[in-house]
């Protein structure tokens, strides 16, 4: 059968199709142009079916983060340094790199010592190589992990600022051994978030900041992993994760976990692919049996694939690296 | 002519709302960091109204029952509407509703003005034939990386993205890159991104073998005058044609006789196939001796 389609009707086609299909599907519930904003649970052991601070995207407000963590936008605002912001319950977290974004870099690599005082000691590290802490929307994790007292394992190179940890410690959330775990990870930045004042007005950091990708570990031994869970022995309460078969998570969280993986270099980083861990000699089998699902390509970096299947990286990091013969 | 002039004027008028609507949710979506609302304009972000979105998502979908970072259930849809679009009429989405395709072909228009006749010849068919197939190579590297890393790797060097987003600071050094390349080359070659490197035009391309509306030429009422190959942007031979078959149509409808031919019911999007009249009744010398309907 012959058919003719003139310019006129194709274009009505072609916009109601757009336009109607758009329709459809908004009555089908099927129309969804931004996440829903709610974190997924935790699925697993002693922090089952709380909100796993690990799924907090750089789309999340600080409202976003109050309905789901009850951390209040008025803390989160204090920490970050958003208190005289109309709307602090508007801040986005990926705001936050932009806010910081100067600050962090430029922090030399010092470390603050524990009893802070807001003019930190500055005592420089060795051998650990410089690496600039970034705040960012882990930094936002890693505060409302610690603020609602649920395990989270920062990405490398991940900062705090100052203010938060202020904010944390004032409200008590941080006991003798997280406090030490974090430090390392404390960025003092200008002066809208540095509620101490002893940033000039520039905004700039000075010499005497606070960060260190060097976490001494219990035997007073420097880590190279900023992570703090890394400190082994001193038990940080930042680690573990939320959503692996029993057994596997390194660390609960308590402080006390003292992962057997923490003393040594982590083999596996942000960029490590699942074939680098075939290469070891460990198996496939072996590796779904920690993933507790199918390993996808081997050239797909794990870290991705964590955040793409909603499993805490930390964790499968661990008990990825127990396979290593 | 005025009925050809009015099916160019609906084309471009659909473009340019399809253009508009795009740039105002993408400015929508920079302006409610801010607290800023455009009044009855979505502020989605571009990733989540692109159909390409759905594409390079299906595999991660179909593994592991997730979306690519960014990638949001609306994208899926606007890829299941693309795709039905595509199978009805080819890839009316790239020479309709594209808003890249519409910039590249609204600088294009300086460059006719510049260069005349001379305009969209400048590659040697020879060299030309081959590159129009690197796109696929784009396509298989996209869908390859994205399926890996999932992350939304190709927005790094998206020009369609950078044109919506080269505000925000967002934007790659990369994909600003190609997106300035592609604006310059769009005054000398016309749509060059679509020809060349469109992963998404690459994909949609593959359906011209089995679209249901296709473009056809009557051979028997064709005066071979070449209107139609002269109007192709993509530079297609609908002259030799019978069906128009190749993958870089994009069903802009400019070689039908509603616009560049000037023989009616000579060149259609249609279904079925023309009657081919008896050569007897049709003027000598009209139809050039050895061709035949549907080649």
């Amino acid at each position: 059968m012959r058919t003719y389609l003139r310019s006129t009707p194709l274009g009505i086609v072609i916009v109601g199709l757009f336009a109607g299909g758009i329709l459809l599907s908004q009555a089908l519930g099927w129309w969804s142009t931004e996440s829903k904003k709610v974190a997924r649970k935790i699925t697993t052991g002693e922090f089952a079916g709380k909100a796993d601070p690990a799924d907090i995207r750089g789309s999340y407000s600080f409202q976003d983060i109050e309905k789901n963590f009850g951390v209040p936008v008025k803390i989160l605002a204090q920490a970050f340094g958003f208190e005289q912001e109309k709307d602090p319950g508007a801040v986005r977290a990926k705001g936050l790199e932009t806010k910081f974004a100067g600050a962090a870099e430029s922090q030399p690599q010092t470390q603050l010592q524990p009893q802070t005082q807001p003019q930190a000691q500055s005592q420089p590290q060795a051998p650990a190589a410089p690496q600039p802490l970034e705040i960012g929307t882990d930094a936002l994790r890693l505060f409302v992990a610690l603020y609602v007292g649920i395990p989270y394992s920062p990405k490398e190179g991940t900062g705090i600022p100052e203010s938060a940890f202020r904010v944390l410690k004032e409200n008590g959330k941080l006991s003798p051994e997280k406090e030490k775990a974090i430090l390392p990870l404390v960025v003092k930045v200008g002066k809208d978030t540095a509620p101490s004042g002893t940033i000039p007005a520039g905004g700039k950091a000075e010499p005497s900041a606070s960060i260190s990708p060097s976490v001494p570990s219990a035997g007073g031994q420097p880590e190279k992993s900023p992570s703090p869970q890394s400190s082994g022995g001193t038990g940080t309460g930042v680690t573990s994760g939320s959503a692996l078969p029993a057994g596997s998570a390194a660390g609960s969280g308590t402080g006390s976990s003292g992962s057997s993986t923490s003393t040594t270099e982590p083999l596996i980083k942000g960029k490590t692919t699942f074939k680098e861990v075939l290469a070891w000699g460990v198996t496939k089998a072996q590796i779904e049996k920690v993933l507790g699902r199918p390993m996808p390509a081997e050239g797909t970096i794990i870290k991705d694939w964590c955040a793409s299947v909603g499993l805490e990286f930390g964790t499968v990091r661990d008990a990825l690296q127990k396979l290593k013969p | 002519m005025a009925k050809k002039s009015i099916t160019a004027r609906l084309r471009l008028g659909i473009q340019i709302a399809f253009l508009i609507l795009v740039a105002l949710i993408s400015l929508n979506h920079s302006l409610s960091s801010y607290g800023i609302q455009i009044p009855l304009v979505g502020s989605a972000s571009l990733h989540a109204i692109c159909p390409f979105g759905g594409v390079v998502s299906v595999y991660q979908f179909l593994t592991i029952g997730s979306l690519v970072q960014k990638v949001h259930e609306a994208s899926l849809v606007l890829m299941g509407i693309a795709f039905f679009l595509v199978i009805l009429v080819g890839p009316a989405f790239c020479g309709w509703v594209c808003p890249l395709g519409t910039v590249e072909e609204l600088i294009g228009r300086i460059g006719r003005r510049i260069f005349k006749k001379k305009y969209n010849t400048f590659i040697p068919p020879a060299i030309d034939t081959y590159l129009r197939y690197l796109r696929y190579g784009v396509l298989v590297w996209v869908v390859y990386v994205t399926a890996t890393s999932m992350k939304l790797v190709f927005a790094d060097y998206d020009p369609y993205y950078a044109l919506f987003n080269f505000w925000t600071g967002e934007v790659p050094l990369t994909a600003m890159g190609i997106l300035t390349l592609t604006l310059i080359g769009s005054l000398f070659i016309e749509r060059p991104f679509c020809k060349y490197a469109c992963p998404y035009g690459a994909l949609l391309g593959l359906f011209n073998k089995v679209r249901i509306f296709t473009i056809r030429r009557n051979p028997s009422t064709c005066i071979n005058c070449k209107a139609c190959d002269r109007a192709c942007p993509m530079n297609i031979q609908v002259s030799i044609a019978g069906p128009v078959r190749d993958h870089q149509c994009i069903t802009c409808m400019q070689c039908t006789s509603e616009a560049a031919c000037p023989v009616q019911e000579t060149v259609e999007l249609m279904t079925g196939a023309f009657q081919v009249k008896p050569i007897e009744n049709v003027s000598a010398g009209n139809i050039p001796a050895g061709k035949e309907a549907g080649k």
